[in-house]
């Protein structure tokens, strides 16, 4: 099955049983995700609206058609859309429009998404010093007293999982 | 590079993207390689992110049934509430008083619905109905199927309190074959009136057929009982088809039957207008809206004591879905 059609038969399952929309979610949380981090670049921020996306989604699934374009892209139109309002709101709130940053080039989007997909497979104590490390912005030696290692030894884990990374993802680049 | 430094030179590489300090790295190289990757991990969601959206989500989407209001209705008051509004809202009451016995629960003439809100009961029924400032839009009548002990006299006693007979001789008081005896009024304030008395040839009324039920005419019952299942969990109970045309249908939802027929002419029609008794009024709001409706009003506080959005449905009938709060 190619992922086209994948994605139509995912997409009529959510619209006639809307408790199904959780397959699109998990298949396109990160690219949203992604798209919204990287326009408005503050995590906080971004969880918010991404949320505001899935739940306009979600409202609105029965609405959608399918005219072959992905799925993702109705997705990421909304998305677009909720940032466009976040400038223009906190433009008019500040009464400083702020500069709306150009819209990213998909590829990239597309790789910060499968990126934030892989750490969620990394073995465990690497994936509890990227998140402590990345996430929560804890010093190395915060990190230790936490976790009990020597500073030395999550330094290790931080390159170990890093270079983890960057392997799975030239691996998925071909 | 040896691992040692390549340890060190990353780790210090981090430190500095965290802090904004960080230069996009140049020269290509392991290092950079790894420091790009880091800085996009700068933007990674927290931890428990995805799986705290994805069960909102799943609350969101959990059948809409699931927000019909389970125990906290208040007596009297069913999942489908008719909400009738017009500026002449006391005469209204005394006209249900008259015609119906309907007995006045409460009312407020100040600070409620911006100016006048009252609460009556015909038999085990609440109306709901609105006047002063909130009619300023226009009216809002409904068309309603009411049973009584004695269909003549209440018909009589409509009459002489104003009302018309409606569709000529064939609204007059009269045996029908669906098991009732009933008369078809228009009030002069708008409202149709199905005024009935079951024969004793009726079967058994199902449960949620109240002394007082919603009756509406879409332009097309199968799409609309298709939307009502997907906006409001509804269940549909029987739909009669003469010749293409759905003359009656019923579907229930919650506690109550909403009753429909598709008319020969939509003329003169009440646009009707009910409260829809939920527990989570933005969940119905966003299912309502996911179905077709229109918003009129997102959900919001009300100062009476509830929450409540307001949606207009694909055949033009607006919905309140609220629930009590505090």
């Amino acid at each position: 099955m190619t992922e086209s059609t994948d994605d139509r038969l995912r997409v009529e399952a959510a619209q006639r049983d809307p408790s199904r929309f959780g397959e699109l979610y998990e298949q396109n949380f990160y690219r949203v995700y992604a798209y919204v981090a990287r326009r408005v670049g503050d995590r906080h921020l971004a969880e918010d609206l991404t949320a505001d996306v899935f739940r306009e989604a979600l409202a609105g699934i029965a609405k959608f058609e399918w005219r072959g374009v992905p799925f993702v892209a109705w997705l990421l139109g909304i998305a677009a859309r909720t940032v466009a309002d976040h400038f223009k709101r906190s433009g008019r709130e500040s009464g400083n429009p702020s500069d709306e940053p150009d819209p990213p080039d998909p590829a990239e989007i597309e790789q910060h998404a499968m990126l934030f997909q892989l750490v969620e497979r990394l073995p465990e104590a690497q994936f509890r010093v990227i998140h402590l490390r990345f996430v929560e912005q804890k010093s190395i030696r915060e990190i230790a007293e936490e976790l009990g290692r020597s500073e030395g030894a999550v330094k290790q884990l931080q390159l170990r999982a890093i270079e983890n990374l960057r392997a799975q993802m030239e691996g998925a680049h071909g | 590079m040896a691992e040692h430094d390549l340890v060190e030179q990353l780790d210090q590489a981090i430190d500095a993207l965290l802090s904004n300090a960080a230069s996009a790295p140049k020269e290509p190289g392991e290092l950079t390689a790894l420091t790009q990757v880091a800085a996009t991990l700068c933007d990674m969601p927290s931890e428990d992110f995805k799986s705290r959206l994805q069960t909102e989500l799943q609350r969101r989407a959990a059948i809409p049934t699931s927000t019909i209001a389970g125990t906290s209705l208040r007596a009297g008051f069913r999942t489908i509430t008719p909400f009738l509004i017009h500026a002449q809202a006391p005469e209204l009451v005394d006209f249900l008083k008259i015609t119906f016995g309907a007995e006045e629960l409460k009312r407020n003439t100040a600070g409620e619905a911006q100016g006048f809100y009252s609460e009556v009961r015909i038999r085990d029924t609440v109306i709901m109905i609105a006047g002063g400032t909130a009619a300023r839009r226009g009216n809002l009548p409904s068309a309603l199927h009411v049973y009584v002990d004695d269909c003549d006299a209440a018909y009589r006693r409509a009459l002489d309190a104003g009302a018309v007979t409606l569709m000529g001789a064939f609204g007059e008081p009269t045996d029908r074959p669906y098991g009732e005896r009933s008369a078809f009024v228009q009030d002069a304030f708008g409202n149709h009136w199905y005024i009935a008395t079951r024969l004793a040839s009726a079967p058994l009324p199902v449960e949620g057929r109240g002394s007082v039920l919603a009756h509406v005419h879409p332009a097309a019952a199968r799409p609309y009982i298709d939307f009502l299942k997907r906006a409001f969990g509804a269940e549909e109970l029987m739909v009669m088809e003469n010749a293409g045309r759905v003359p009656h249908a019923e579907v229930r939802i919650g506690d109550a039957v909403l009753e429909m027929g598709e008319p020969d002419d939509r003329t003169g029609i009440p646009s009707n207008g009910f409260f829809l008794f939920v527990d989570d009024v933005d969940a119905a709001y966003h299912w309502a809206l996911a179905a077709g409706a229109t918003s009129i009003r997102p959900p919001n506080d009300i100062p009476y004591g509830s929450r409540s959005a307001i949606v207009r449905d694909p055949e033009g009938y607006l919905w309140w879905p609220a629930q009590w709060i505090g």
